[in-house]
């Protein structure tokens, strides 16, 4: 998800694009293909964010850690 | 009108967080400012699943089933927005919104039906837009999926329709301010304000809870059905009775979180929407979120208000390094499971060791700036907490600081959590409430062992020769690494035992009802209690019983460890696997059952 880890760097620059000034009514008028390759990487991102194993926890629950 | 060319990468720019607000973060200091930034990342994150759910949907109109298009509820949305953008932005915000999202463009790549049939969780956009649209006051007429005769409008609440199949639709209607919501021959209108409870309209409750300038508002949210961590599920409405005790909890647990952490209660309402309720459980403090649900956990109901400070505190570092996730990557995903943490029972992926030492870095955290407090029973359950944690988060630092799958940020990260913990090692905590943190600790990990390491059968088998030919020791022998653990346990848990011992430290007039932990041998009993002999004769007889429980074994090594250093504490409580597998290839290959003891001390002069 990140193209930028250098510690000399002072921002992390992730791969993320930045929609916060994009309304939802704008968002259809987007360049679909210039849009289509982050999505993708959002979806095999978060994919592998939640391959969890379900199992219990030293303290009885199903958690993340 | 031809389409605005607008390339992510050229003209919206992509989302950074300051490095020197992730060490911060990594240092438990994170800031409300750098929680708002990943609120700010999470909702392009979710626009940008949005759009491609809407995508994908356009070129298969007929996945609407009965619904209306896409295209219906996508204009309702907008118009919803472009009266209320807050509102709108509110409802993308809604943790259950981020989790549907990622469940459904799931079942959308792969073709397939969820939990429900796809155009049910599809339609979820539906009744997205139709909350959006109650909230922003406009007029408005769509159909949105039913299940069970449930209608969902999310974090706002729910309607039970009658007479209704196990999925079909319903028309909610929206008219000059009063909405009616009706299926079959079924019509609710809902109450103004919609908050209020009324006859078959589960509003979705929220708890305020005040402490001087800082408030904490979460819903406790017992109706969506994307709250689960996994698949959806079903409504679960707590009673009155059960929604009160609820929230006297979360005002006592803010009142601790404020004063014992005031800087930690300016960020914690920014990274926490909701909580999914769930019941208590005796002994237990389970919680979970999940990285798409940015702002929210899952919670069973604590014993007490103190627990449930520290799980708000647990859950806020996982919600909060989700979000970070989402920007950066802190390992390079290497999914074996090969790592021992202390709060869990199963050998985990190391992105998930770095998630749970985070969290319980501050759970650490918390337990720490309570052993100051007047409260002299409270500051020693504190101590004992504190120091458990230190030394738990502090080992599986250690282990972990110099993994080579660690990407930079992730060795940063670490350093941060190390730059927090570190200087706590050396506070000074009582001498008796650190003996029996360490107990448990070491009763987790040689449990941990037995179950989850299996000795080579060659290492195996050259003990149990030189053990029948009477040798004091194999020559040149050499205890080889650790093996890679294996997920399967060789044994059943139980943490009876870790129960009592923490029994005797935060409730001893508790430790003396504990027929409540039936799990408890009377060896267990007889541990907690200080009855060491008779605790390891006890643990003798039960492997004369089960020569496999691996319990017993531990047991037996924390009662000989407690009264004092022996060959045979050792190996049992650092290398039980190894003492077990000898004595199971004895029993087997030369029908000898050797003392457990015995055959421990031997094995201790060599491997401990």
């Amino acid at each position: 998800m990140v193209t930028s880890t250098t510690s000399t760097e002072t921002c992390i620059q992730s791969q993320l694009p930045d929609l916060s000034t994009v309304t939802f009514h704008q968002l259809r008028k987007l360049d679909s293909d210039a849009l289509r390759p982050s999505l993708r990487r959002v979806v095999d991102h978060t994919n592998r964010l939640r391959k969890v194993p379900k199992s219990t926890n030293a303290t009885g629950g199903d958690r993340i850690d | 009108m031809r389409k605005r060319p607008v390339n992510p990468a050229d003209q919206v720019g992509f989302h950074r967080l300051p490095w020197d607000e992730f060490d911060e973060l990594a240092q438990g200091r994170t800031g409300v400012g750098t929680v708002l930034r990943l609120r700010e990342a999470e909702r392009s994150r979710r626009l940008l699943l949005l759009w491609g759910l809407v995508e994908g949907t356009s070129k298969n109109p007929e996945s609407a089933g009965p619904l209306p298009s896409f295209d219906e509820a996508w204009e309702l949305l907008c118009r919803a927005e472009a009266r209320s953008p807050a509102v709108f932005n509110e409802l993308l915000s809604h943790p259950y919104t981020g989790s549907w999202l990622g469940y459904t463009t799931r079942l959308l790549i792969s073709g397939t039906d969820g939990v429900f049939p796809l155009w049910v969780h599809l339609g979820h956009l539906h009744a997205l837009a139709v909350t959006v649209a109650i909230r922003s006051g406009i007029d408005f007429q769509m159909a949105v999926p039913m299940w069970s005769g449930r209608v969902i409008l999310p974090a706002l609440g729910s309607v039970q329709l009658t007479g209704s199949r196990q999925w079909s639709t319903a028309d909610v209607r929206g008219d000059n301010g009063c909405v009616d919501v009706s299926g079959g021959a079924d019509r609710v209108r809902l109450p103004d304000p919609p908050d209020l409870a009324a006859r078959s309209w589960w509003p979705v409750r929220t708890v305020v809870a005040r402490e001087g300038s800082h408030r904490l508002v979460v819903r406790l949210d017992d109706v969506d059905p994307y709250r689960g961590l996994y698949e959806p599920i079903p409504a679960q409405r707590l009673s009155t009775v059960e929604f009160d005790a609820w929230r006297r909890l979360l005002e006592d647990a803010w009142r601790l979180v404020v004063d014992r952490l005031p800087d930690l209660a300016d960020a914690l309402p920014a990274g926490l929407d909701a909580i999914v309720p769930k019941p208590n459980v005796p002994f237990r403090n389970p919680s979970a979120s999940t990285g798409e649900a940015f702002g929210s956990a899952i919670v069973a109901r604590p014993g007490d208000a103190i627990e449930l400070a520290a799980t708000l505190i647990h859950e806020f570092r996982h919600i909060v390094l989700g979000g970070v996730l989402h920007l950066i990557d802190l390992d390079d995903d290497d999914p074996r499971e090969y790592h021992y943490v202390p709060w869990r029972d199963d050998p985990r992926p190391l992105g998930r060791v770095i998630q749970g030492l985070y969290a319980f870095a501050g759970v650490t955290a918390f337990w720490r700036s309570l052993t100051s407090v007047e409260d002299r029973p409270l500051a020693r359950r504190a101590a004992f907490e504190f120091a458990y944690w230190r030394g738990q988060t502090w080992r599986v630092l250690t282990e972990i600081r110099n993994h080579p799958s660690l990407t930079l940020a992730g060795r940063r990260f670490l350093e941060g959590i190390a730059f927090q913990l570190g200087p706590w090692r050396r506070e000074p905590v009582a001498e008796d409430v650190v003996r029996l943190a360490d107990a448990i600790a070491a009763d987790h990990y040689a449990g941990w062992r037995i179950r989850h390491l299996r000795p080579s059968a060659r290492i195996v088998g050259e003990l149990a020769r030189a053990w029948l030919a009477g040798h004091p020791r194999p020559a040149g022998f050499v205890l080889p690494h650790d093996p890679e653990p294996t997920p399967v346990p060789d044994g059943a848990w139980t943490h009876a035992r870790t129960d009592l011992i923490r029994l005797t430290v935060t409730d001893p007039n508790r430790l003396k009802l504990s027929p409540e932990l039936p799990q408890a041998s009377s060896a267990d009993r007889a541990l907690a209690s200080g009855r060491l002999a008779e605790a390891a004769r006890g643990y003798q007889a039960e492997l004369t019983a089960d020569p496999d429980l691996p319990s017993a074994w531990v047991g037996l090594g924390l009662a000989l460890h407690a009264q004092g250093t022996s060959l045979a504490a050792r190996a049992l409580l650092h290398h039980p696997e190894l003492v077990r597998c000898v004595h199971r290839a004895l029993r087997a290959e030369a029908g000898q059952v050797p003392s457990p003891r015995a055959l421990a001390a031997w094995i201790g002069q060599f491997a401990g």
